[in-house]
């Protein structure tokens, strides 16, 4: 789990560097976000299969992204279940657990990035980040994210053996996804919008998610979380 | 060198004079403090509050506890230091309190090990019942008794009796006695290890973690002492609606004080166990990430703490300028099966059997079989494929609520075995203490409970017998129940017509997500 997290990070380091790699120029020099990608490609003028070109850009992107930004933080639930399954089980139940949860986030990613294009947002136009990253800021300092960052450190019952135990993991790998997507679908958002062209936005967002669910005290980081994330929200603002 | 202050034991104060002193003076305090505002340290509420508070901004010196974790014993250590502290300061201020006691007080402990079986036959006090000074409604000058807590585990009620003032037949306000396997110490001190990083279980003081208020990492356990007698004696005394049972009222109840006080008495005896020979037995932490963690209080002044806050700084009792009256080795102890004596080996543990369904517990004995294989991973590579260590564990222990009731577990009972409670099959405790915060997502505790138990040494006498199962597990929990003081008669008398009484009595669930046996 963890290379292919940082297999997914090395992917989406190179292509930011080399500013190539996915249609559109992605890059330094290419500050288009996933939400360019459709808007531009969505005039009515455009033709069908470029549109689904820059919407299967889109997707891929987000397909390096999702695993980049969220396993890191479920490491330690993988590592539970493949310390309590039998012996011969362990990595079976831990890709079980890692497909589930991850395909949450994939959901979630596909739907976001559609819409996004879909609605229009204006080319190159910064507010959509910006509008991004205060809701995320906001949803830090609310009950429900605390209460589902709190859900992502329960733990379910693992069978030893047989489809029992397959299911056990699917249900975890479920659970743990969809606590964790309460947690943090507000912090993944300006991902969604912004794509990888924001490598260091994905650094900072990353470093959010992985404090809070890996540390203990991870539920008592909402201020600090918000605090980071209206600054954030200001330098994008600035910059642009 | 200035004098020690020194806890002494409840039990000794009171034999020495019922209503000694320090005792009063200690009810004083408490009755002063209940007076004084919620918002200041002085004040009962705010004390209480340290420990666990609701809400969503509880800030820095608030919410605090540490639980499951080897900041277990140092975090209380500091919560008593910093409450003595602030009690002594109150009663130096009483006009009641003569200047001697003022000079000398010191917060009491409460030694609840008494290793009479029940119906014994000799004389009470029994010192696991709770000490006559607070379970009397009054004080000897007739005002109430601010000592004294209605809310502690009662029996079923009984109509013969005519009605009285206070709730009637409160089972441990009557002098009743807890069980010997709720108040032992004695499988807790025979751990070797602080925290056992390599193995399963929580060692004798608790798993290695950050901050840690209660479960915010489901699968770390806590330490053996922790778990009994610390949180069975808290469910033993609490019973189902108790302050005591629960984590955010139980330093409400007087008695918790001299409980912890207890419990870090214990630590001391563990400590006086250690041997230079196996110099890593028995010694506390000396990495910095233990010695160097710092906790939030705030002194009798209203003022953050500049000391005794980290536990490299408590360690040391002398510099805290107390001392305890008696550190010795409980006389049972010597009987007990001693640990092995190497930490657990670096081979990760293997899971080698497992209950495939939850097991529900509601009050009555409970008994669950899984087949257990042979070990795949490291262990069956080395020579002897015998496991240096073997843990037992009851996990994704939930409740809605605490019922009150502590289970015993016991590995391997016979089945003609019709009375476990005495056999060698004992493994410790599912204390409970806690488990209402199990489901619920509005606190820092985010699933279910843990026990993991170090059975190697039962693991290693019955397979010494040829009596080890080597197919299949068995796990039987045994609920306990409060002991009626007195002869064993009268006793059977009294628990017969309370549950005649009472049949109606729904005992809350508690939901067992897996029993496993693990070998390393």
């Amino acid at each position: 789990m963890a290379l292919v997290a940082l297999a997914c990070w090395a992917l989406l380091a190179a292509l930011h560097t080399r500013g190539s790699g996915l249609p559109d120029g992605h890059g330094p020099d290419a500050a288009h976000t996933a939400a360019d990608h459709l808007a531009m490609h969505h005039a009515a003028t455009q033709p069908a299969a470029e549109h689904t070109g820059s919407w299967l850009a889109a997707q891929g992107s987000w397909l390096l992204m999702a695993p980049a930004m969220m396993l890191p933080s479920a490491l330690p639930a993988a590592r539970h279940v493949a310390l309590n399954s039998r012996w011969r089980r362990r990595q079976r139940g831990s890709a079980v657990f890692v497909a589930t949860y991850l395909a949450v986030w994939l959901l979630f990613g596909s739907v976001v990035v559609s819409i996004a294009g879909w609605a229009h947002l204006p080319t190159g136009a910064s507010w959509p980040l910006v509008l991004a990253l205060v809701v995320a800021a906001g949803w830090e300092l609310t009950a429900v994210k605390r209460r589902c960052l709190r859900g992502c450190h329960r733990t379910v019952p693992l069978p030893p053996d047989g489809w029992k135990a397959d299911a056990a993991c699917a249900r975890f790998g479920l659970r743990y996804g969809w606590s964790c997507f309460g947690a943090c679908w507000a912090l993944m958002l300006p991902m969604a919008l912004a794509g990888h062209a924001s490598l260091l936005l994905m650094v900072v967002l990353t470093a959010i998610v992985v404090a809070q669910e890996g540390l203990v005290k991870g539920t008592r980081l909402g201020g600090a979380a918000a605090l980071v994330l209206v600054v954030a929200a200001a330098t994008v603002a600035v910059a642009a | 060198m200035t004098d020690l202050f020194v806890r002494q034991d409840i039990w000794a104060l009171e034999q020495e004079q019922p209503w000694h002193p320090i005792t009063h003076a200690y009810a004083l305090a408490v009755r002063e403090m209940r007076t004084r505002p919620p918002d200041h340290p002085t004040s009962w509420t705010y004390q209480t509050a340290v420990h666990w508070k609701t809400g969503s901004n509880p800030g820095p010196f608030m919410n605090q506890c540490q639980h499951n974790t080897w900041f277990f014993f140092p975090w209380h250590r500091m919560f008593l230091y910093w409450f003595e502290q602030t009690a002594r300061s109150i009663i130096r201020t009483l006009p009641e309190v003569d200047e001697q006691t003022k000079d000398i007080w010191a917060l009491p402990y409460w030694d609840y090990w008494d290793p009479r079986p029940p119906g014994a036959t000799q004389p009470p006090p029994f010192k696991d019942s709770l000490p006559p000074p607070f379970r009397t409604t009054t004080m000897p000058n007739g005002e109430p008794n601010p000592l004294f807590e209605p809310l502690r585990n009662r029996a079923r009620p009984r109509k013969a009796l005519p009605p009285q003032p206070i709730v009637p037949l409160v089972a441990m306000n009557r002098g009743d006695r807890l069980p010997r396997q709720v108040t032992s110490p004695i499988r807790a001190l025979t751990e070797l290890f602080f925290s056992d990083p390599a193995g399963v279980a929580g060692g004798f003081g608790g798993p290695v973690t950050g901050f840690h208020h209660f479960g915010e990492d489901p699968p770390n356990t806590a330490g053996a002492l922790e778990i009994t007698p610390h949180g069975s004696v808290h469910n033993g005394v609490g019973g189902k609606d108790g302050l005591m049972t629960f984590l955010r009222t139980s330093p409400g109840d007087p008695i918790f004080w001299l409980h912890h006080a207890n419990v870090d008495r214990l630590w001391e005896v563990w400590l006086g166990q250690h041997d230079p020979q196996n110099p890593s037995a028995r010694t506390n932490p000396t990495n910095t990430r233990w010695t160097g963690f710092q906790f939030q209080f705030k002194d009798e002044h209203d003022q953050p703490v500049t000391r005794i806050k980290t536990p490299g700084e408590v360690v040391d009792l002398a510099r805290l300028g107390f001392r305890y009256a008696d550190v010795s080795l409980p006389a049972e102890l010597q009987e007990a099966v001693p640990m092995p004596l190497e930490p657990a080996p670096d081979r990760p543990p293997e899971l080698v059997g497992a209950t495939d369904q939850p097991l529900e517990l509601t009050g009555d004995r409970a008994t669950v079989r899984f087949p257990v294989s042979r070990p795949a991973g490291p262990l069956s590579r080395t020579e002897a494929a015998t496991p240096a260590r073997v843990y037992l564990v009851v996990e994704d222990v939930e409740a809605d609520t605490n019922p009150g009731i502590v289970y015993a577990v016991f590995a391997n009972v016979p089945d003609d075995d019709d009375d476990p409670t005495n056999d060698a099959h004992y493994v410790g405790n599912l204390s409970l203490f806690g488990i209402e915060s199990s489901r619920d997502l509005d606190q820092d505790h985010a699933g279910g409970l843990r026990f993991a138990f170090d059975i190697t040494d039962l693991y290693t006498e019955l397979r010494g017998q040829g009596r080890w199962n080597e197919e299949q597990v068995t796990v039987t929990f045994e609920p306990l129940g409060l002991v009626p003081a007195g002869d064993a008669e009268a006793a059977e008398a009294d628990l017969e017509l309370d549950v005649a009484e009472d049949e109606e009595e729904v005992v809350p669930p508690v939901t067992v997500g897996r029993v496993s046996l693990f070998y390393q």
